[in-house]
């Protein structure tokens, strides 16, 4: 266990440390144009470009300014926009948050949809209702996300309005009112991932419930909803918790329709602002935090799938 | 067919050696289990030497983990050893230079080793890569006759075969380009009895004929027994006992071949029937594998010194080895045949 | 249910006669047919066990006896279709709804399977699974549950119960697992045992230690047992009647001495001999074309 957790944690920094690397240089090396150019303005005199540029290092090799950036980095420094003089971390300490809950609410809203249904689908299998399930599943995961989001908008705005902030309200400042804030955009969210969900459910549990471990149980007595809900499901969750580990990384980087709609301050807009601006130093630290939570979401887990199946640490 | 025709009653010494075997050892090593320490290593074959001549079959038994499919890959050059070698073929060439098709293998699952979208005859024809076409067309017409074929079931797919037609066609595959060897690793055990008895015969019949030698692995000892001329009992990567199959009855000398001969139904043979020699544990993984007598842990005779020291593989008579620190002292006892009474459980 | 004779009702356990004038299973005029296939695949079957009886039932694959099994077990698809009656002590269980099904499982008959690591679910300790089964039928406290499961594992030579029980599927050997499934099977006292090839998937000197536990555990049990084995030689070893199996149908039935000596039809023959290692003409031309 203590392996396969070291295993684990080591590769994960790898990754986080190669997706450093590969956020930096794409960000500074292959994108036209850099910060100093554009604080420069477009009449600046080569002289007046270069000392702003040495000023922000943009003058050093590339693998010293990354050098630079990830030593700062690791001491939680991102160094401030060069753009507006703010400070990254600040900025992205604010944004992250934002993300980082909308997409567990989502998250949780899509799993306690999708597990449910897609057990259900399996069990009834090629039947009528199996049927009845998935095809509004499938139209609800055709959805765009501004499609639900609008329609989570609206429904809010005109029906439940003690649930519609105009403003999205900090959890620190107020608990319920952040959680009331955030339940709409969450549910926009989270119901057209729910299928997702359904659907590597469904199949997992249709190739369980055909082994012969299912008709063990069955020869023994044990209860139907036992065997559903506890031989059955825990036997087929290690691929769907699997699936459920990426989701987390993608909703995070993936929200900025849903904020954009509601106007949450998260990272998805602000990695368009940074875009927009072409404040790259922003963007790395952006992106960085979003590699961090597709990493994270697969380290929790790894973390978890052995206390599920303890086949997994031999693997 | 090509090969040579080889009459029976031809003297041991005239018949070409096929394989031969020289101190082989293949050892893997494991993956990590633990943060510090080594990796662990599995001694697979350790130390094996075997000779086959042409138009011979060498029956190797053991059970899981014994080696023995290892060998197999070694025999047939999809392993190389860690050391030692393995020289087939007329001219001794050693396997790890290329086979060129002299040592060809047959396997348990059929249905596994034929590629579903090929019909019959260009799953035959594939072993015959560089010959030209009419020249490969008829000798995939011989194949099919020799193992007992209808020419129209060529056209076919594996799936539209039964179990027993596939294995055929997987030893037609084998047979084609004239191998001096073939490996027949469990090549008969997904097969009912009576299919086995079928296939046993037909690979018997082929090897008069194109006197091809094999080398028949299997966990089963009655089948190997039917078609071998000598026989080697595996355990933990070593050979315990190498006989002619004669001797396989009654003249057996290590327990472990004992206790695995015991294992064969007698049923109701003559009206008495052998005793099961019931060992206790199971085969142990060859992980690490004990300091004496590598069957010492399950043997039922073993004593201090067997635990001790490793007994070396001696010669017994000219073709018959043991390994074995007290060989003959467990031997096969026959019990009358009133089993159904002595149950109990009755009363 | 209610119109059940009265022997019928005695619990799980209960001292019974030693020769039951009824006998245990009876199985009357049984099809089975899957989907639309031409033939069926159990045609037209009548036997009985009596209680205690240790019953071999034989042929090869493809004869229809693991259908046979199936279908006293209602483990049979949804696509096969059933005719005839099949009786477990004077109930007859092609008739059966779910929950009276249920309640007869594991109590009345129960099942050793042929691959113990497919029949154990791998992410569940043994000991976990065992005492599900037993508190599916009986209500137990923790403690007694406990004591309850590593006395079975005990009983099958298993001797560390109380490591062991903690162990999932995959750490324990084929042998060992294997004992796991006849612990599950005879935890809450069968009548009839049910074990559908329990030795193919094991080792050749482990068969030989599953042999001897079986015979053992039946024999102290008293139990009655449906044997379903390839193996003529194991079925010889722990049977005192053998059924043979042929293209569905049973084709010779009698004591075990009887059968396996003098076996009357030429399918039996030929059996014999392929167990033998010899090869006698087939019966009525090919067999290898049974289905």
């Amino acid at each position: 266990m203590i392996l396969y957790l070291a295993k684990k944690l080591t590769s994960a920094v790898g990754v986080l440390l190669a997706l450093s690397a590969l956020v930096f240089f794409a960000g500074r090396g292959l994108v036209p144009g850099n910060a100093a150019a554009v604080i420069a303005g477009a009449k600046a005199s080569p002289e007046t470009l270069a000392a702003i540029e040495h000023k922000l290092g943009l003058d050093q090799p590339l693998y010293r300014q990354y050098l630079d950036w990830l030593t700062g980095a690791l001491h939680g420094d991102f160094g401030v926009s060069p753009l507006s003089g703010q400070d990254n971390l600040q900025v992205i300490a604010q944004q992250a948050p934002v993300s980082f809950e909308l997409a567990l609410m989502g998250l949780l809203i899509a799993v306690a949809i999708g597990l449910p249904v897609g057990v259900i689908a399996a069990t009834r299998s090629g039947k009528g209702l199996d049927w009845g399930i998935r095809i509004p599943l499938l139209v609800v995961f055709a959805f765009p996300g501004f499609v639900s989001g609008s329609v989570a908008l609206y429904l809010s705005a005109h029906f439940l309005t003690n649930l519609y902030s105009a403003s999205y309200i900090p959890f620190s400042d107020n608990g319920i009112g952040n959680l009331q804030t955030m339940l709409m955009p969450a549910l926009a969210v989270g119901i057209p991932t729910a299928p997702l969900v359904a659907q590597m459910t469904r199949s997992s549990m249709i190739e369980v419930l055909a082994q012969p471990h299912i008709t063990t149980a069955r020869t023994n007595g044990i209860a139907e909803w036992r065997i559903r809900y506890v031989y059955a499901l825990r036997t087929a969750l290690p691929p769907v918790l699997t699936l459920i580990g990426f989701i987390f990384g993608f909703l995070v980087g993936g929200l900025f329709i849903v904020e954009e709609i509601f106007s949450l301050p998260g990272l998805g807009r602000g990695v368009l602002a940074s875009i927009s601006n072409r404040d790259f130093s922003q963007l790395t630290g952006q992106a960085l935090v979003i590699a961090a939570a597709f990493i994270l979401g697969n380290l929790l887990v790894d973390i978890a799938l052995p206390f599920v199946d303890r086949r997994i640490i031999n693997r | 067919m090509t090969g040579e025709q080889t009459p029976s009653g031809i003297s041991e010494e005239r018949r070409p050696l096929v394989l031969d075997v020289r101190d082989s050892v293949k050892h893997f090593r494991m993956r990590r289990t633990s943060l510090t320490g080594k990796r662990p290593q599995v001694h697979a074959v350790d130390g094996i030497s075997v000779r086959l001549r042409a138009g011979r079959t060498l029956g190797l038994v053991g059970e899981s983990g014994c080696g023995k499919s290892t060998l197999g890959r070694l025999i047939t050059g999809l392993d190389a050893p860690t050391s030692g070698s393995v020289l087939v073929g007329a001219d001794q060439h050693d396997v790890t230079a290329g086979a060129g098709g002299k040592v060809q293998a047959v396997f348990q699952d059929p249905a596994s080793a034929l590629d579903p979208r090929m019909t019959v005859r260009a799953a035959i024809a594939e072993a015959l890569g560089g010959v030209a076409r009419p020249e490969r067309e008829r000798r995939v017409d011989e194949a099919l006759a020799a193992v007992g074929l209808p020419p129209e079931l060529g056209a076919r797919y594996p799936h539209q075969l039964s179990g027993g037609q596939q294995q055929r066609v997987c030893i037609a595959r084998a047979l084609v380009a004239g191998p001096d060897l073939i490996l027949l690793d469990e090549a008969v055990s997904s097969l009912d009895a009576s299919l086995q008895a079928q296939v046993l015969d037909l690979l018997e019949r082929l090897q008069r004929e194109t006197g091809t030698a094999y080398v028949f692995i299997s966990h089963d000892l009655r089948a190997v027994r039917r078609i071998s001329h000598a026989m080697a009992v595996m355990y933990l990567g070593q050979i315990v006992e190498e006989a002619p199959a004669e001797a396989f009855d009654r003249r057996l000398l290590h327990p472990y071949a004992v206790a695995l001969r015991s294992t064969e139904p007698g049923i109701f043979q003559g009206g008495s029937r052998i005793e099961r020699v019931v060992l206790r544990g199971e085969p142990p993984s060859a992980v690490d594998p004990p300091a004496g007598c590598r069957f010492a842990p399950r043997c039922p005779i073993a004593d201090d010194h067997c635990r001790r020291v490793p007994p070396e593989l001696v010669d017994v008579t000219t073709d018959h080895r043991v390994r074995c620190h007290k060989p003959g002292g467990l031997t096969l006892t026959t019990a009358a045949t009133t089993t159904v009474a002595d149950l109990g459980g009755e009363s | 249910m209610a119109s059940a004779p009265e022997t019928d009702r005695a619990p799980a356990g209960a001292v019974r006669a030693p020769r039951d004038p009824e006998p245990l299973l009876t199985v009357d005029g049984l099809t089975v047919r899957y989907g639309s296939a031409e033939r069926p695949a159990v045609e037209d079957v009548s036997f009985s066990i009596a209680r205690g009886d240790r019953v071999g039932l034989v042929g090869e694959s493809g004869s229809g006896k693991s259908t046979l099994a199936a279908a006293v077990l209602r483990l049979l698809p949804p696509s096969a279709s059933v005719s005839g009656h099949i009786g477990l002590a004077g109930r007859d269980l092609t008739t059966l709804g779910p929950s009276e099904l249920r309640a007869l499982r594991s109590t009345r008959m129960a099942r050793v399977p042929q691959d113990p690591l497919g029949n154990l679910n791998p992410v569940l300790t043994i000991g976990r699974q065992l005492s599900d089964v037993l508190s599916a039928h009986r209500p137990l406290g923790r403690r007694e549950r406990t004591a309850t499961v590593e006395e079975a594992l005990r009983r099958v030579g298993i001797g560390d119960a109380a490591v062991k029980r903690r162990s999932y599927p995959h750490e324990l050997s084929g042998g060992m697992r294997q004992r796991v499934m006849i612990a599950m099977a005879l935890l809450n006292h069968p009548d009839l045992l049910i074990a559908d090839e329990p030795t193919t998937a094991l080792d050749v000197t482990v068969q030989s230690q599953v042999v001897e536990l079986l015979r053992e555990r039946v024999a102290d049990a008293g139990m009655t047992l449906l044997l379903i084995s390839h193996d003529v030689g194991v079925v010889s070893e722990l049977c005192t009647t053998v059924l043979v199996m042929y293209r569905g149908r049973i084709v010779e039935n009698g004591a075990a001495s009887d059968v396996l000596t003098r076996p009357t039809h030429p399918y039996t023959r030929s059996l014999l001999a392929a167990a033998h290692g010899r090869l006698l003409d087939d019966v009525d031309g090919r067999k290898e074309e049974v289905a």
